[in-house]
């Protein structure tokens, strides 16, 4: 896919606003403005936004629990507000508050979610024979971890995508690490992609830090998938630069993890590198840059007023009504 | 009821034919069903072909998972692992239809039925024999369904495939070949709507599934004994229809349930504890349960694992006061063919 400097300046703003909310939520968690947990995303961000950002409408993703999805739903236009206020029970939260941070968005593409490891690529499955059965040539993309790769729920769901050519990419997003637990811990085989050609379908490897090269391997994939070419696994190589959630000791086992965090945000960060590489281009200007974070973080300030005066979960009876449909 | 009697097998597989023809979102899908390995999938395969009868082989978790990610796109799967027993390892899907629409906040509908066998009785061993109703009553947002007769086989499988929410059929595998009367009125019966299965003024018996049938057979060999047994069905689970069980109970005054799961945390725990809650004042005597042992059932070892007619007969008797009467009913050991 040879991209327009509109749609590189569209991949960067993405890369901008979900490293904003990101921080903004690190912020909000550590300086005990948000309830709950947060994982944080940052330096992995290409993933998602090399994922989601030149799909089309009518396909359908499922996100994973690193940025509570954030690098697939604002690529996709789920609106910040919406985000924050679901982690703070609002009814304008994009479950009404009822998901803590498990999207469901099905007009921006996003059917359901859960945090159970492995089962979305079930669920994926599902979506993804509705859209076979369809016939409009619809695709779904589906998001996991590393650890999901140990667990028998993701070679039996990608087997089951395989055996029904569905039209369905999975991106596994390889940070190395489960929670706390190195991926040598669990895994022989690290290069999950490996798996693909064990069960009999394409399996490629690429650069997460690299938004471009996600990217160009998603669409192409994506294509195969819109074909009948049935399903890809893409590995995105990739670091996580902070704890596994805010708050809590960066450990790996039982020792402090040893990283190279310095180097990374040096080399690493795909907000810097690919500003860089723009700025080189001649596609963007360092000023351009900067008025994009001032945007998101302005529109970020004005989420965060509106969800304040929102309305949150009124009572029980409100919950006990969500749970059977008429 | 009149005319002619049919078997459960006949009367499911009809129904399922007759829905699938009636609604062409609904999607038959799960083990070995292509081939009409299964009775009750027999010629569904050759009559609506490999769009509408997908065949996945043994991937009891993500034929559960699927069935939400299509149904939440507007299809009405029903997802067939087979046996009750194999759902053990899709559990995490179940969990996830049951928990769907409401961590969602209402913005989705789960229009989903797993269609399986269950029971014991027939010697198929510790693995092929399970109950487990539990697993699914325990778990917010899955509606229950555990017919006894023919005619509630039809009706409920109905209202199962026309649900918007996920729902759990379970057909018990020693009533599948037993024949019965279909009544002329073939609409779909509303769940929670318990049914009274026999009339009677001295003790309410509360049952399910297989056990029904059972405790039919011992009110009948009681009632010479001027005993008179009230039976009553749920029929489903979930939502459970306590109004009609405290109404009885307030009228017998005893109350006993009668289950096939396991005992402990069993549907009979469940609907005991609520005849307490709500009738308490009226009971002349303690509830007594009865269910499946803490041992699972194993082949040749049903009728030490497994509820028993002479047992029922005896919690009978023992609640309302009378003589112990021998029953000599047989409960199980059918030879099982599909």
């Amino acid at each position: 896919m040879k991209l327009t400097n509109d749609q590189k300046r569209l991949l960067l703003d993405n890369l901008i606003r979900v490293r904003e909310v990101d921080q903004w939520f690190v912020d909000a968690l550590l300086s005990g403005k948000l309830p709950l947990f947060y994982h944080s995303t940052q330096i992995q961000e290409a993933v998602g936004v090399g994922g989601c950002t030149f799909l089309e409408e009518g396909d359908s993703v499922y996100a994973t629990h690193r940025g509570h999805g954030i690098s697939k739903l604002i690529p996709r236009g789920v609106s910040i507000e919406s985000i924050i206020a679901e982690h703070y029970g609002k009814l304008t939260g994009y479950c009404g508050g009822a998901s803590g941070w498990h999207p469901c968005v099905p007009d921006k593409g996003f059917p359901m979610y859960t945090a159970l490891i492995s089962e979305n690529l079930g669920l994926a499955c599902g979506t993804a024979m509705a859209h076979k059965l369809d016939g409009k040539g619809r695709v779904v993309v589906s998001f996991e971890g590393d650890s999901s790769a140990a667990k028998a729920e993701f070679h039996e769901a990608i087997n089951f995508a395989g055996a029904n050519k569905l039209p369905m990419v999975i991106i596994i997003e390889n940070n190395g690490m489960a929670q706390i637990t190195p991926i040598e811990t669990f895994l022989v085989n690290k290069d999950i992609a490996n798996y693909a050609k064990g069960i009999g379908i394409p399996g490629v490897i690429v650069d997460g830090q690299d938004v471009i090269a996600v990217m160009e391997a998603v669409q192409e994939a994506v294509e195969r998938a819109r074909n009948g070419g049935g399903p890809t696994m893409i590995e995105a190589k990739t670091i996580r630069l902070r704890a596994h959630a805010e708050g809590v000791e960066d450990v790996s086992l039982n020792a402090p993890r040893v990283t190279d965090h310095e180097a990374w945000l040096r080399d690493k960060d795909p907000v810097k590198t690919f500003s860089a590489q723009l700025i080189a281009e001649g596609v963007v200007t360092q000023a351009e840059i900067g008025r994009m974070q001032q945007d998101v973080r302005e529109e970020i300030a004005q989420a965060y007023e509106a969800v304040q005066a929102a309305p949150g979960i009124p009572d029980y009876a409100h919950l006990q009504n969500l749970l059977f449909a008429d | 009821m009149s005319g002619k009697k049919y078997t459960m097998l006949e009367v499911v597989n009809a129904t399922l034919k007759e829905e699938m023809r009636r609604d062409d979102k609904v999607i038959y899908m799960g083990e070995c069903i292509a081939g009409s390995a299964v009775g009750w999938a027999s010629g569904v395969y050759e009559e609506f072909g490999a769009n509408r009868v997908i065949e996945t082989g043994l991937v009891e978790n993500t034929m559960v998972a699927a069935g939400i990610g299509m149904a939440e796109r507007g299809y009405r799967p029903i997802i067939d692992p087979m046996m009750a027993d194999f759902l053990t390892p899709a559990y995490a899907a179940m969990t996830v239809a049951g928990r769907n629409r409401l961590m969602h906040g209402g913005k989705m509908q789960i229009p989903m039925v797993i269609f399986t066998t269950m029971g014991g009785y027939l010697g198929l061993g510790p693995e092929h024999s399970g109950t487990p109703e539990t697993m699914v009553m325990h778990m917010p947002g899955l509606k229950l369904a555990v017919p006894s007769c023919v005619n509630d086989a039809r009706g409920l499988l109905k209202s199962a495939i026309r649900d918007n929410n996920p729902v759990v059929y379970f057909l018990h595998r020693r009533l599948i070949g037993d024949k019965g009367f279909l009544s002329e009125d073939d609409s779909p019966i509303p769940f929670g709507v318990a049914d009274i299965k026999r009339e009677g003024t001295d003790i309410t018996v509360v049952a399910t599934g297989f056990q029904v049938s059972l405790c039919l057979s011992v009110a009948e060999k009681l009632a010479p004994h001027g005993i008179s047994v009230e039976v009553i069905d749920p029929r489903t689970l979930v939502p459970l229809d306590i109004d009609t069980v405290i109404k009885s109970v307030k009228k017998t005054n005893r109350a006993l349930v009668v289950d096939e799961d396991f005992i402990t945390c069993g549907p009979g725990a469940e609907i005991a504890m609520q005849i307490m809650e709500h009738a308490f004042d009226w009971l002349d005597e303690p509830i007594k349960r009865i269910g499946g042992k803490g041992v699972v059932p194993a082949t040749s070892a049903d009728r030490f694992a497994l509820p028993q007619p002479q047992e029922i007969a005896d919690a009978i008797t023992s609640l309302v006061g009378a003589e112990r009467v021998s029953v000599d009913i047989a409960s199980g050991a059918r030879l099982f063919n599909y």
